[in-house]
């Protein structure tokens, strides 16, 4: 009734209004039909439905004495995907514009889970699987025994398993801009916006100590937000002189702050409670490597996005100088706020308190940052046809927040004791940077049909609390050339040589606050290292950067026109990486090993695009238009796996056992990443009866494919019992063909009818979505996807909730449209 | 807080306030852009236009400028109508021909004809530092004021994608793969990003930043969080490609192979491990660190919660 009464009102607002204006209103509706489609992408972002439509609403009135106009455009009205805008004011004076815009994301629609909603931010299972964790004789689970528990997983699921209403979120935008011009020198612009965002989306509830020990399962995690923003501009200009004002206040509201959910395999109460609260799940041997008393909550709770606001206000000058010169200075300065108040470390005690806020170093967050950013140029002509424009530009980004002492409850586990691990003290660092460049750009244009740039610049970026700081130099040509009055080609050549200080693997140690006294294993991240010092992280790492782009635009007749247009873009990550002794000084038993000086992380990443877009109108009957693209991109990386529980002892020990020590050129592994992308698509209209029939038709097809090549360490170990095994996945391809076949026939001048016919393709194949080979050990149930590991011991299992996407799917949609202007 | 904003704003109103006299537009030197403006003069008559340009000037009144300049010119300069964008024709009149055509002139001069009026704009005052004035690209290259094709900003196409991908027939090919953001669908144009005109960020974002420009539709991940993640506080870009993945939520690699990347701490994070939670499938590392955007809980130090 609602939407009913939006629709009517606007077909009948316009028409009361400047009635002696000049008019033309028009409106399509349309019945519609559309096959079966069991699969959330197909409407990922739309919403097409059976059912009667109004695709399209649209107004214009214009009085041509005041110059006032009217305007109202409406697409999919009262469906979840309209949009509705409404336009009024005076040319060259004053507008006023209202916006609506919905828009709706389907995630899945295709979710299972044991979980039900109790309340708006709080899941729970009717009744907990209830993992064993020792034998009837006393003995510890061991992976023979896993099929115990994974029949009572596989009967609980069978138990508790139903189907979740689709998963995804509903934003509704409203916008009202107001615009005014008093006369050719001012201008200002306000906008309000408002949106809200409704719904659920995938997401994950882990408990328990830490993987591979977390009790984790996939969840629909609840959205109730509401952002508003404010937004001011203002111009002001005189001959040689303007300024332009800009200000910007959003707010960001969250309904939900807390989201709690509860653990499904918590046990029998130990305590006999009925609350299973504080509950020690699992206790192993005293004395062996397998022991891992913990006291798990039985609910696990998570801090959701929390409130904040920013405000943001820009100054620009710009001005006017010799040699015909312009400059423009722009500063601005920028906070965002949010100081939402804490949760306790802990949903429940754990023995020790854990789930009270007098334990935080403070209530509330606290969280403040600044920023500040300046930016000049002046661009002015020494010789006529010659452009040189120096500039310069800093960003800087304070993080505020006051810094304090934390510890990591990890996961809502603890020991039995209530203690937590000493390595799990950590500090609240605050990442600021700051961003400058200078540069020089000259342009050269020595004839109409042909420009020529140059630029070179330096940019260098000030990091707090990373591993280190990066300049770059960079030189950029450009080439715009018309050699024909058909032809335009267009070159660029980017390179950059971006190099870090000396990257300083151990500038993590700064997160954590234990003493030395406190360390009781051998994984110590504070005195030894956090990331193996090999790594580096490719934002802040040495960089050489290639860029290049050529592309011809052709328009060799009037109504043909094409282009296309190569550009590949190469990121070689080579830091020169030597080998280090990350422990000598410690006095550990490992202060002599060596690493093997082999750079780990992304080393290079590289793309080529080839692309084609053509557009041909031979005459008013026919437009004809194609476009294609095949791109690749190739990713090379490389990893190393250790263990970190090892880091202190003699690492000559465990060379030669899978993945122990971090010396050991054993424990390398690569990965080659090739990521395809084909597009095509082909489109046109033809006047079968000129002013009478016409028919438009458009065809699209893209395929992506991504493969992972992986070799090295794992690539031969055992895939079910290992700890660290991985293959070559199968390729994840995505498939989509969609074909528009439209036809439309003018009845009058008022009326026109049409028929529309839509068919969709899409066949997805992918390893992490859904549950292919053995990434998947199913029990019971396709979404219950078992955890192997070796000793069972903390019965590690990861119910699947759904895929990212639901599933292939082809369908057909027809409809029958009616257009009536007025 | 407050007090802080309001001197802001008097400090720079208060000028604007007083010096708010009409300006002169910043008209361009017609003979500099084409030498073959020498001696030609204002005609002043936009109805001489109409004698031998009916077709175009019908289709042209149906536009903002047409409309603005005929009901209530502010200036000389939009009174001149026709002329105001073609310069003076009088010695077009006098033997027409296409000599002080537009595409005569180079595409700075052709956007000097343009920033007469818009130089100053909100919109338009960072063209200057813009990468299309750097790369010869013209205002006319995009927008067609002789003519309303689209809703709004007169652009050369009916939709403003057309137009872009005109030139950036990659980023169309890019849109089209699984995980994009619903510009192909007409829920976002690349302006929701980019300002074609230049701006004050990096790739002519709308915003001074990239993160600043993402958080005006995802301001959840603004924060500031009590424990930050830095590439992502620093750059979305490090991890997401705004013009569409194969890998689901825009990821530039999929799913610990991103993470990888950057942690090597042992054990399971440096390793994708087979048939664990911690690893590949679902949505990897996120499966249990679900906060790679930053958290605000006191046990967040991990991302995890």
């Amino acid at each position: 009734m609602k939407k009913l009464t939006v629709i009517i009102a606007l077909i009948l607002f316009p028409s009361a209004l400047l009635a002696q204006a000049e008019n033309m209103s028009e409106v399509v509706t349309a019945v519609q039909g559309v096959d079966q489609v069991d699969s959330a992408k197909f409407n990922e972002y739309r919403d097409l439905d059976t059912g009667f439509y109004l695709y399209s609403l649209r107004y214009r009135g214009y009085e041509a004495d005041s110059a006032r106009f009217l305007e109202l455009r409406g697409n999919q009205v009262g469906r979840d995907d309209q949009h509705i805008a409404v336009e009024a004011g005076k040319y060259g004076s004053w507008g006023v514009t209202a916006e609506w815009n919905s828009l709706v994301h389907r995630l899945t629609n295709d979710a299972f889970s044991p979980y039900s909603f109790s309340g708006k931010n709080r899941l729970v299972v009717p009744e907990v699987v209830g993992i064993l964790t020792t034998t009837a004789d006393g003995r510890k689970y061991l992976n023979p025994d896993a099929a115990v528990n994974d029949q009572k997983i596989a009967s609980f699921l069978s138990r508790n398993l139903h189907e979740l209403p689709e998963l995804g979120t509903q934003r509704q935008r409203g916008t009202l801009v107001l615009q005014y011009a008093p006369a050719a020198s001012i201008e200002a612009r306000l906008s309000l916006t408002q949106e809200t965002k409704e719904g659920e989306k995938i997401s994950y509830g882990p408990i328990g100590d830490r993987p591979p020990r977390t009790l984790g399962v996939e969840i629909p995690e609840p959205i109730d937000t509401t952002s508003r923003e404010l937004h001011f501009e203002a111009a002001w200009a005189a001959r040689r002189v303007d300024v332009q004002f800009e200000f910007s206040a959003p707010t960001f509201e969250n309904d939900i702050d807390t989201f709690v959910w509860q653990n499904m395999y918590a046990g029998p109460d130990s305590d006999g409670a009925a609350d299973y609260n504080n509950d020690v799940i699992l206790a192993g041997a005293v004395g062996t490597n397998d022991i891992f008393r913990r006291a798990v909550s039985t609910f696990g709770q998570r801090a959701l996005f929390p409130d904040n606001n920013a405000t943001n206000a820009m100054l620009t000058v710009g001005f006017g100088g010799p040699m015909s010169g312009r400059g423009t200075v722009t500063a601005a300065l920028g906070r965002m706020e949010q100081d939402q108040d804490l949760l306790p470390y802990s949903y429940s005690s754990l023995t020790k308190d854990w789930n009270s806020v007098a334990k935080l170093p403070r209530l509330s967050a606290g969280a403040e940052i600044n920023t500040t950013l300046v930016d000049a140029q002046y661009d002015f002509k020494p010789a006529a046809r010659f452009n040189v424009r120096p500039y310069f530009r800093s960003y800087k980004l304070d993080d505020d927040t006051p810094e304090a002492r934390w510890q990591y409850v990890t996961q809502d586990a603890a020991s039995p004791t209530g203690g937590v691990s000493y390595k799990n003290k950590r500090v609240n660092l605050r990442y600021g940077f700051e961003r400058r460049s200078f540069g020089i750009e000259t342009t050269w244009a020595p004839a109409r049909t042909a420009n020529f740039g140059l630029v070179l610049q330096r940019e260098s970026v000030d990091r707090d609390h990373r591993e280190a700081q990066t300049d770059e130099n960079m030189l950029r040509a450009t080439a715009s050339l018309r050699p024909l009055s058909w032809l335009n080609l267009r070159a660029r050549y980017t390179f950059g040589d971006r190099n870090s200080s000396e990257y300083d693997w151990r500038s993590a140690a700064s997160s954590y606050w234990y003493d030395p006294a406190e360390v009781n294993d051998h994984d110590n991240p504070r005195f030894t290292f956090y990331n193996h010092p090999d790594l580096r992280r490719f934002d802040v790492s040495d960089r050489r950067r290639r860029d290049f782009d050529l592309s011809a635009s052709l328009t060799p007749a009037p109504a043909l026109g094409f282009s296309i247009s190569w550009a590949t873009r190469d990121d070689d990550y080579d830091s020169d990486v030597r080998p280090v002794r990350p422990m000598a000084g410690t006095g550990f038993e490992s202060e002599d090993a060596q690493t093997l000086g082999r750079q780990l992380g992304l080393l290079a990443r590289s793309s080529g695009v080839l692309s084609f877009d053509a557009n041909w109108a031979p005459g008013d009957r026919y437009t004809l238009t194609a476009f294609a693209s095949i791109e690749a991109v190739d990713t090379d990386q490389r990893g190393m796996g250790f263990n970190e529980d090892r880091k202190m002892e003699n690492q000559a020990l465990y060379v030669g056992q899978a993945g122990q020590a971090f010396i050991d050129p054993a424990n390398i592994w690569d990965t080659k990443g090739e990521d395809r992308t084909r597009t095509l698509g082909i489109g046109g209209s033809f006047a079968v009866i000129p002013e009478r029939l016409d028919v438009f038709a458009d065809y699209a097809y893209s395929r992506g494919t991504t493969d992972l090549h992986y070799s090295g360490f794992g690539a031969d170990a055992p895939l079910t019992t290992a700890y660290y095994a991985f293959r070559t996945p199968e390729t994840a391809e995505h498939t989509q063909h969609t074909a528009n076949v439209r036809f439309e026939y003018r009845v009058s001048e008022r009326i026109a009818v049409g028929l529309r016919y839509l068919y969709e393709e899409f066949d997805t194949t992918d390893w992490m979505q859904g549950p292919i080979g053995g990434w998947a050990e199913t029990v019971g149930s396709d979404y219950f996807l078992r955890d192997t590991t070796r000793d069972n011991r903390w019965g590690n299992r990861f119910v699947r909730m759904a895929g990212y996407l639901a599933p292939s799917y082809s369908t057909n949609v027809a409809s029958l449209t009616v257009r009536y202007i007025w | 807080m407050k007090q802080r904003w309001i001197s802001v704003a008097i400090f720079v109103f208060a000028p604007v306030a007083l010096m708010g006299a009409a300006r002169a537009p910043r008209e361009v030197n017609w003979t500099a852009l084409n030498p073959a403006f020498a001696d030609a003069g204002f005609v002043k008559d936009p109805s001489v236009c109409l004698t031998c340009h009916e077709e175009s000037i019908t289709k042209y009144r149906h536009t903002t400028h047409a409309r603005a300049f005929k009901a209530s010119p502010r200036t000389p300069l939009e009174a001149l109508d026709c002329e105001a964008c073609h310069g003076p024709r009088s010695r077009h009149v006098e033997n027409p021909g296409d000599e002080l055509a537009f595409g005569r002139m180079t595409a700075e001069g052709r956007s000097a004809v343009c920033l007469q009026c818009h130089e100053a704009g909100n919109e338009q005052k960072h063209w200057l530092a813009s990468a299309h004035r750097s790369n010869g690209v013209a205002c006319t290259d995009c927008h067609l004021v002789m003519e309303r094709r689209s809703n709004t900003a007169l652009l050369g196409a009916r939709d403003q994608a057309s137009v872009c991908y005109a030139c950036h027939a990659d980023v169309r090919g890019q849109m089209q793969k699984i995980s994009h953001h619903p510009v192909r669908e007409g829920k976002m144009e690349c302006t929701s990003c980019h300002n074609p005109h230049g701006s004050a960020g990096p790739a002519m974002m709308r915003r001074a930043t990239i993160t600043d420009t993402c958080y005006s539709c995802h301001a959840d991940k603004r924060g500031p969080f009590l424990f930050e993640h830095p590439p992502a506080r620093e750059n979305c870009a490090t991890c997401h490609d705004a013009h569409g993945s194969n890998n689901p939520t825009l990821l530039l690699a999929r799913g610990s192979f991103l993470c990888t990347q950057c942690h090597a701490y042992g054990g399971h994070i440096n390793v994708p491990r087979y048939n664990r939670t911690s690893t590949a499938y679902g949505s990897g590392c996120v499966n249990c660190h679900i906060a790679p955007h930053g958290s605000n809980h006191p046990s967040g130090a991990k991302l995890t919660r």
